[in-house]
């Protein structure tokens, strides 16, 4: 095992343990619970009436939009941190780029907002 | 803390920043943000004001364009990955201009109809800015983010009539394939990367002389990465976006993914085949040679049937790249060595340039009158527009290569490197390329004839008029193409410039 | 400390033999036994404390003051029948408490909760001739793997959703999806201050920076600000009050595991509340100093637990608090928030506190510096502002016309 993955030894361990509590109690529950399957039960809820329509519905396009802005930071980011890690070693030709990379993302995200896109209704 | 035991542990110096090499490229980002904001405060009620930032930030990032010709030193940056010369200066010259008159193209385009203007201008700057930063890169890196920096925006403009089913198809098919072309090119980017473990290109090119530069994996890369830019240019068989996204875009963008985004290609082409795969002649002349025979020939015949004008201007611009594509398929074997390919090639795509965005302005001009895009609506236009008429048998002649006109030296100088080179695949294909200049001669006249002999189909002959953005753009390009003809030795300067500096 | 990116944990020195497996083994299940008495802790706090808040008794049958109530809940529950849609993607449908609960234990293993920092210790102690970190484990990339659980938590609540093929749970999990995204990117953005500051991605490197006692907590060195930020994407994060739309019961009746029931349906309780006690306990880490405080009495190795355990508590306390105390934001209300308002203060601030280190590091005017780089800060929220207010002005102006 390398050196690297040594520090998540642990943390593979532990993953199993989360798995073994979620697959035991369920385990657990398969063993003891009751099971008289019938249609009514297997029906989606709606409130209490048949279900209607599809579904797979189509969902407001907003989300999308929102998911698309997310990527937009999450990239960012990607390209923050490692600049945060070494700041002092990138020194003020870092913190200009940084500078210029932040404030045009900013104009993006200026752009969304005055095109109405940040807003909900 | 130390700051130092982080992950970026190690001596860090920033980069040497030549601002007066990156000075026409920061102008182009500065205006380019310019025009946003201007854009988000007036809330596109600045349709002028933006048009205008737009058009004087493209004049205004040529002027460094200049002084760095006058200066005329090879700059260097970033480890050879980043090269303003001569080569580069010519090709940020072009694109710039290209863009100014799509710019004038576009002005009186746009205010006709209900599109949004500020969004325009802008996409059309960053594909500018990709285009000049695709001028200077001399690495894999900077190459692909200089392509997808000119090809994304022009995916967008290409839809730009939003609620028009042509145009979405236009986009759609664009980008579809587009994407596509890119993903196989970023493929053979990778295995050349993978074998020779870099990516500027100058020590590719050195690694592909030595030994291991014969394995199958490097064709194979080579190969791919030519694909992906046959794409962008609209190399048969890898033209079938061009007509649709032509017929579909708005016809200002038509005229510049024709110019601009296809010099951009030739631009990435020469550069990754002149110092990259210097070595490996063997594999990309054999595929240029088909290329170019293919491009050309079926460019030409599809052209003849063609009834709508931008249809078969898109065709023409098709085998227009086909000639182009020519002297890539001799380059190993010239007796000056492959680089001189290149001038021909240079000297050829400024001729293009001037001549088809004379013939897209000049279809703009018309169909403001005719409203129609169909060769027949040219019937008559003699008659009540005799000015726009000898225009535009200018440009078409032009492009057929009749001499007094600048299409005449482009071909001269291509055929010449057939003849240098002197082989028997070269005759051929020389041959091949005489008989299509005859075929396109047939449909460029085709439009003259309509033009001057005959009637108006809906006998409406009041005269066009055409705004004073477009009239500008139509005598740039006429006097242009003139010039060239009569005085081949303005391009061909150019074009030798081009050659020389960027070989190793 | 070791070469930093092979992770700072002293235990692996030595190589792994069989001490050192069944050290991790033993750390595993302490940390395991703490989250679990956490959450089931925190379940009957929760529900006793808003009972008290709101004037009623609250869970008070099982065990003295109701303390079993979590314990008999969870009995009820794997005795409960376990349905499933039959338009459910049976698979996924299966897959998505996994996806749900994995991640907030995981988050959990990077938080430190003892050991005396500022000492010659640094952070460890010695068990059975091992020297190791009181944490269960400290990956170099620590705060990435924080974020990177927090968006693998989002795939739980949106497959859970999404698979149960019906209306509301896939309406809930789209609301939740948009709604974790949105606060994640400020909650990442306020993250970098503290890395900032720190320079190692480390919660255990970032705890030892600030053992220097309470002045040199990132709270202060941060300026307040990103702590805010964190606190409140954080909150909107775990999907709690005031931000608790995705379970919007007058609109979504359950969201996103309305169609859950029985054990599987507990499996969606527990990651709550377990995400609870790990985002707390990660505020306490990344600005709180996590187990820094002085010692007492007794033995010093107990007291940087008891610390890390009360600051623990009273992010708890705040977060029942909250949910006591404030009606739900409205959707649009809390996008705003995340979008218009988070995200450009903490890149905002991301720049001044990057300014004034570098202002430091070059021995500029310090003063200055933050002077000019607050100054353009102010002045671009007002300029934000104010094209806001035209924009909603001239906006009104349009629809009053039609």
């Amino acid at each position: 095992m390398s050196e690297l993955l040594r520090a998540y030894l642990t943390v593979v361990v532990f993953l199993a343990a989360a798995g073994m509590l979620v697959g035991v109690s369920l385990g657990m529950g398969r063993l003891l619970r009751p099971k008289r399957p019938s249609a009514q039960k297997a029906m989606t809820y709606e409130s209490g009436v048949d279900p209607v329509g599809s579904i797979f519905g189509q969902s407001q396009v907003r989300y999308y939009i929102f998911a698309l802005l997310f990527v937009m930071f999450d990239v960012e980011a990607v390209f923050i941190f490692p600049w945060a890690l070494g700041l002092e070693v990138y020194g003020v030709f870092g913190l200009v780029e940084m500078t210029i990379f932040i404030v045009i993302l900013a104009l993006g995200l200026l752009y969304a907002w005055r095109k109405g896109v940040l807003r909900w209704v | 803390m130390d700051v130092l035991s982080g992950p970026v542990a190690g001596v860090f110096r920033a980069p040497d920043v030549d601002y007066h090499a990156f000075a026409p490229e920061l102008v182009l980002v500065a205006v380019l943000v310019a025009v946003l904001v201007v854009d988000l405060v007036l809330e596109g009620r600045g349709r002028r004001l933006v048009g205008g930032l737009a058009g004087i930030g493209l004049l205004a990032a040529m002027v460094p364009v200049l002084t760095l010709a006058v200066d005329g030193a090879n700059r260097s940056m970033v480890g050879g990955a980043y090269v303003v010369d001569d080569f580069a200066l010519v090709f940020k010259g072009l694109f710039l201009i290209a863009g100014y008159v799509t710019m004038l193209l576009s002005s009186d385009y746009l205010a006709d109809d209900d599109y949004y203007e500020g969004e325009y201008y802008f996409l059309l700057l960053s594909s500018v800015l990709g285009m000049m930063v695709m001028a200077s890169s001399r690495d894999l890196i900077s190459i692909f983010v200089a392509l997808e920096l000119l090809s994304i925006p022009a995916y967008m403009l290409a839809g730009w009539r939003k609620r028009d089913l042509k145009g979405n198809e236009a986009t759609l098919k664009y980008y579809l394939l587009g994407v596509f072309a890119t993903g196989v090119m970023l493929y053979g980017m990778s295995l050349i990367f993978g074998i020779t473990g870099e990516t500027v290109l100058t020590e590719i090119g050195s690694k592909l002389q030595g030994p291991g530069a014969s394995l199958p994996l490097v064709s194979l890369g080579i190969v791919f990465v030519i694909v992906g830019f046959a794409f962008k240019i609209s190399a048969v068989p890898f033209h079938s976006w061009a007509p649709d996204t032509y017929e579909g875009a708005p016809t200002p963008i038509t005229a510049f993914l024709s110019v601009a985004s296809k010099a951009g290609g030739f631009v990435a082409l020469m550069q990754l085949v002149f110092i990259g795969f210097l070595g490996r002649d063997d594999v990309w002349q054999p595929m240029f040679w088909v290329l170019a025979a293919l491009t050309m020939t079926v460019g030409n015949l599809i052209a003849l049937r063609q009834t709508n004008i931008v249809r078969m201007l898109a065709y023409s611009s098709v085998a227009q790249a086909g000639y182009m594509l020519l002297p890539f398929a001799v380059a190993g074997d010239l007796a000056k060595g492959p680089g001189a390919a290149m001038g021909p090639m240079t000297t050829y795509l400024l001729i293009y340039a001037a001549m088809n965005l004379g013939a897209f302005a000049l279809v703009l001009a018309v169909a403001r009158k005719t409203r129609s895009g169909e060769i027949a609506s040219y019937g008559g236009l003699f008659e009540y527009a005799p000015g726009l008429t000898v225009l535009m048998s200018i440009f078409v002649f032009a492009l057929a290569g009749i001499p007094p006109l600048g299409g005449w030296y482009g071909k001269l100088v291509v055929f010449k490197t057939l003849l240098d080179a002197n082989t028997p695949w070269a005759i051929v294909l020389g041959v091949i390329a005489a008989v299509n200049s005859v075929i396109a001669l047939y449909y460029y006249a085709s439009v003259a004839r309509e033009m001057w002999m005959r009637p108006v189909p809906d006998g409406d002959t009041t005269p066009v008029r055409v705004p004073a953005g477009l009239t500008a753009a139509l005598s740039l390009c006429a006097v242009a193409t003139v010039v060239i003809g009569v005085y081949p030795q303005v391009v061909a300067r150019f074009g030798d410039l081009a050659v020389f500096s960027l070989l190793p | 400390m070791g070469d930093p990116l092979q992770g700072g944990d002293p235990i692996f020195i030595g190589g792994i033999d069989f001490g050192v497996v069944a050290l991790v083994v033993l750390k595993v299940l302490i940390g395991f036994t703490f989250v679990m008495v956490g959450v089931i802790f925190m379940i009957w706090f929760e529900r006793k404390l808003i009972a008290d808040m709101q004037n009623r008794i609250g869970p008070n049958r099982a065990g003295k003051w109701g303390l079993l109530q979590t314990l008999a809940d969870g009995i009820k529950l794997i005795f409960k029948e376990d349905l499933m849609p039959n338009k459910a993607d049976r698979l996924v449908f299966r897959l998505a408490p996994y996806l749900t609960v994995a991640p907030a234990f995981l988050t959990f293993t990077i938080v430190p909760i003892g050991g005396l920092f500022g000492t010659g210790e640094n952070g460890t102690i010695e068990v059975f001739g091992y020297r190791t970190f009181v944490q269960v484990a400290d990956p170099p990339i620590g705060v990435l793997f924080l974020l990177a659980m927090s968006s693998v938590a989002v795939y739980g609540v949106m497959l859970a959703g999404w698979s149960s093929g019906s209306k509301y749970p896939l309406l809930g999990s789209v609301r939740a999806s948009a709604q974790m995204v949105s606060y994640e990117a400020a909650l990442g953005l306020s993250v970098v201050a503290v890395v900032l500051l720190t320079g190692s991605l480390s919660t255990h490197d970032i705890v030892s920076a600030q053992s220097g006692g309470f002045a040199d907590w990132n709270i202060w060195r941060t300026g307040v600000v990103p702590f805010l930020v964190f606190c409140i994407a954080a909150t909107a994060e775990l999907n709690r009050p005031p931000f608790d739309l995705v379970e919007a019961e007058q609109e979504l009746v359950g969201g996103f595991h309305t169609e859950y029931s029985s054990m599987r349906f507990g499996m969606f309780y527990l990651a709550e509340f377990m995400n609870t006690i790990t985002m707390s306990a990660i505020i306490v880490t990344l600005f709180l100093g996590g187990p820094d405080g002085p010692s007492l009495f007794g033995p010093d190795i107990i007291w940087p637990t008891i610390w890390f355990m009360g600051k623990l508590f009273i992010f708890l306390f705040t977060f029942v608090w909250l949910r006591a105390t404030l009606p739900r934001f409205r959707y649009d209300q809390l996008m705003d928030l995340g979008w218009k308002r988070l995200i450009p203060l903490s890149l905002a601030w991301l720049l001044v506190i990057g300014a004034i280190r570098i202002a430091d590091d070059e021995g500029w005017n310090v003063a200055l510096v933050i002077g000019i780089s607050l100054a353009s800060c102010v002045v671009g929220a007002l300029a934000l502002v104010g094209a806001s207010r035209a924009g909603r002005i001239r906006r009104r102006a349009e629809e009053a016309l039609r």
